[in-house]
């Protein structure tokens, strides 16, 4: 290998070397982060729920009708409203609950064990209809589901709460059987069974996985009734219209609204799709800006040495050796800018990290972005070192 | 001799177009997607009432539970919102040149029929003094006055975008709206408004939609109207509807107008006098803590600029410093490529300054038609991010980002081309006149 002279030819065009060592050490630096949060971002949104997200529907009747107002009309609303969709086709389950998983907006509060000394601790909390778990599709993993009976309007309810949440009240996660309280020993709420995973409604709190779900009949003539709908596998864009039309069919003194919870979660998460967007974007151009940047470089590199190639082709030397002298070269300044990059890399994410509370940089993701930047700078180099075998041996006698 | 420089480097930037294309496309991409989000930041983070940002404060009172302060965090902190009872309390007070209470719902407005059905509109209850406080422009009309605020009367004044829906753009005043199960009056119709970010209520959806209604705030109770906002509370509210108007549950925004500091000063004292008032009859137990949050401190409080898009500014700027790398690496490229020519002109009598400006020049050149490359790119880029983020904020060019861009754009063509042509111009001409 010509590693002394590469080594000679760098010495003496340090500065542009150090250029392009430079860029590709920024280009590491950067596309590392960037791509760090992509996954970041990326494992926020695919993380589980626990509810089959796919097949999910939420259903709001907004009443405007006086009629609502009257005594009784909105409970019977709701009942008619569960008896229509669950015996429309391509329905699996319905039940009526108090504001929708995932969107943004809800309601929390703060629980202890029953004549704990300690702090309440916050959760999200939903009241619902007692085929709650069936509609939402989430799994329970101890105790049992609740039951018709369990809806009463007694003020000691019969609860299911997360196992996150009953790993955060009992030390020993054991929760079936007790019994929780909120700031005062009023009646306190019986957990009945424990769900393995569900998210509340606001993705951006820590405590997302904290869930209670009581037995309510929940709606209101100011708020209206809503409604999870779990369709059958491929059925939920269908029902969205038909569920609608259905609804207000038989009731038209309200608006009906229905939307799918992808649709609901892609909104929710709105901000974070478009960062991973915009940074994809970033990193894109970035990438292609410093390939330019080395086509051009290696461009220089090769005219500037035409006479030296000939030279070399004259004494003998194969297209071959041309083409890898000229990679070699290019391998060792690429190889000497992502060791710096590494550097700046975490460098940059110390910084981020320090300015946004970002995450942390994963060591596998700079391993993938080396691997990146040295094909796109090997292929970069490639069209200028290609066109550099095409010159003749003869050029080497002409201009002297 | 300027104008000479630039015919000299238009002539070398055509000598070698496929080559020159790439060093502005390098240069305009850099430009582009720093203006772009630099534009950004710029944008969620200015001020939206600058006429008026300094005078107006939002008002904070601490109700919240003696055994456990409002934030875990900060020990400092007080309730981001206050109760009703609070906030009408205050509202008595006659030292502010403009107060109001404020909070938005969602009520039924009743379009005549052929106009379609029902639906809910994003309605603000505040007092008279919200619109000249905010400085809110009016298209037809005005607000009401303070007499309306009293009875409460049934007026409403409508955005830009409910006028055209209801009323096609008309003047309507003197139509009426029904609202819920009431007859509304419009008084004032607004032309098109939507600050952004929404700094008088920004805990309850920082980039949402503009107000759709307004009507006066005292309709809470006659309405039953329920905050569609966030509501924090940390004591049973009751059952009934007067109940959660006498409970600890802070759903209400409070802004006043105090023009000069002895006038903050006063307000001051009459708040800390009306929580002293209800400390003495068992309620506010925690020490007095009472707060004024001029308009950007109140913003900056409640995080209006998300810490990301700071993290992209960072980057973007990255992003063009290894455009400008680029752009010095190919120059010093071109440049010694072109070492005889100089050679030539050096030994004919040009000075190493003349050289050096050529040169300058010509970087500046590229630097400039890259700028004006950029600036479009980013007009796209800006496109592009209004779409993302779903028309939640407008984000548009101003002539300062358009300034800053270009100014971005010279100094890069600066800084990158310095090095270069003071290369070129330090090489000694005898060594390329014995190689002819």
């Amino acid at each position: 290998m010509e590693f002394g002279p590469i080594f000679r030819t760098l010495r003496r065009n340090k500065t542009r070397f150090t250029l392009i060592t430079l860029e590709i050490a920024l280009t590491l630096a950067i596309v590392g982060n960037c791509v760090n949060m992509i996954v970041d971002y990326r494992r926020l949104i695919l993380r589980p729920t626990g509810l089959d997200e796919a097949n999910l529907l939420s259903v709001v009747s907004q009443p405007f009708s006086p009629d609502f107002r009257e005594e009784g009309y909105l409970e019977n609303s709701r009942q008619a409203d569960l008896k229509l969709l669950r015996a429309l086709p391509g329905v699996r389950s319905a039940e009526s609950i108090s504001s929708t998983p995932l969107s943004g907006s809800g309601s929390s509060s703060g629980f202890k064990p029953l004549g704990a000394k300690t702090d309440t601790l916050p959760t999200a909390h939903f009241g619902c209809g007692p085929q709650i778990t069936k509609a939402l599709g989430v799994r329970l993993i101890e105790g049992r589901d609740f039951q018709e009976s369990d809806v009463t309007e007694a003020e000691e309810k019969n609860i299911l709460i997360t196992k996150v949440y009953a790993n955060a009240l009992f030390a020993d996660g054991k929760a079936v059987g007790k019994q929780i309280q909120g700031r005062t020993p009023e009646h306190p709420a019986t957990i009945v069974g424990v769900i393995e995973r569900m998210h509340g409604s606001w993705p951006g709190w820590e405590h997302i996985e904290r869930v209670v779900l009581y037995p309510d009949r929940p709606g209101s003539v100011n708020w209206g009734l809503r409604f999870m709908v779990r369709a059958v596998p491929g059925e939920t864009a269908r029902l969205v219209k038909t569920i609608e039309e259905e609804l207000v069919k038989a009731n038209n003194g309200r608006n009906v609204e229905v939307r799918t919870l992808s649709d609901i979660k892609a909104d929710t998460y709105q901000a974070q799709i478009a960062m991973i967007q915009m940074l994809s974007g970033l990193t894109a151009l970035l990438i292609l800006v410093t390939a330019l940047g080395i086509v051009g470089i290696t461009a220089f590199s090769v005219a500037e040495r035409t006479k030296q190639i000939g030279t070399r082709r004259a004494l003998g030397a194969r297209k071959l050796d041309i083409v890898r002298y000229f990679l070699v070269e290019n391998w060792l300044i690429s190889t000497i800018g992502l060791i710096l990059g590494t550097g700046f890399a975490y460098a940059l994410n110390y910084g981020l990290v320090t300015l946004v509370e970002g995450a942390k940089l994963e060591p596998r993701l700079v391993i993938v972005g080396v691997v990146l930047l040295w094909i796109v700078s090997l292929g970069a180099a490639l069209g200028p070192v290609l066109r550099a075998t095409r010159i003749s041996p003869a050029s080497a006698t002409r201009t002297v | 001799m300027l104008a000479y420089h630039i015919r000299i480097a238009w002539k070398s930037l055509k000598r070698n177009p496929i080559l020159s294309a790439l060093i502005v496309l390098g240069i305009a991409l850099g430009i582009g997607v720093s203006t772009t989000f630099v534009t950004g930041h710029h944008i969620m983070s200015r001020d939206p009432i600058p006429q008026k940002s300094s005078v107006l404060y939002y008002v904070e009172m601490d109700n919240w539970d003696p055994e456990k302060g409002w934030s875990d965090e900060d020990p400092k902190a007080a309730p981001n919102q206050v109760t009703h009872r609070d906030a009408t309390a205050v509202m008595k007070s006659t030292v502010p040149t403009y107060q109001s209470a404020m909070f938005k719902s969602y009520l039924y407005v009743f379009p005549p029929p052929k106009l379609g059905r029902p639906y809910r509109g994003r309605v603000r209850l505040c007092f008279a003094d919200f619109f000249p406080m905010f400085d809110v422009p009016f298209r037809y009309g005005a607000g009401w006055d303070r007499a309306a605020d009293r009875t409460p009367d049934p007026v409403v004044v409508l955005s830009h975008e409910t006028n055209q829906k209801l009323f096609g753009g008309e003047n309507s005043l003197g139509k009426s709206v029904r609202i819920e199960r009431r007859d509304f009056k419009v008084v004032g119709v607004l032309e098109p408004w939507r600050p952004a970010p929404k700094f008088y209520d920004p805990h309850n959806g920082t980039y949402e939609e503009p107000d759709e209604l307004f009507i006066p705030f005292n309709f809470v109770r006659p309405m039953e109207i329920r905050t569609g906002g966030n509501t924090s509370g940390w004591k049973d509210s009751g059952k009934t509807f007067e109940d959660q108007l006498q409970s600890e549950n802070i759903w209400i925004q409070m802004w006043v107008q105090l023009d000069s500091e002895r006038q903050k000063q006063e307000y001051m004292q009459f708040l800390d006098n009306y929580v002293r008032g209800q400390q003495a009859l068992g309620r506010m137990q925690r020490p007095l803590n009472n707060k004024l949050l001029a308009t950007m401190d109140w913003l900056d409080d409640q995080g209006a600029v998300p810490e990301e898009a700071t993290s992209f500014v960072v980057i973007s700027l990255l992003f063009l410093l290894v455009c400008s790398l680029n752009l010095i690496g190919i120059l010093l490229g071109k440049f010694l490529a072109r070492a005889p020519e100089i050679g030539v002109r050096r030994a004919l009598g040009a000075s190493r300054m003349a050289i050096f400006m050529q040169h300058i020049v010509e970087c500046e050149l590229i630097a400039v038609i890259g700028g004006v490359l950029g600036v479009l790119l980013s007009i796209l880029g800006l496109e592009v991010l209004t779409r993302l983020f779903d028309g939640m904020l407008n984000f548009r060019l101003d002539w300062l980002m358009v300034a800053a861009a270009i100014g971005m754009a010279l100094l890069s063509g600066l800084v990158a081309g310095v090095y270069p042509a003071w290369r070129i111009c330090s090489l000694a001409p005898a060594n390329y006149l014995k190689e002819q």
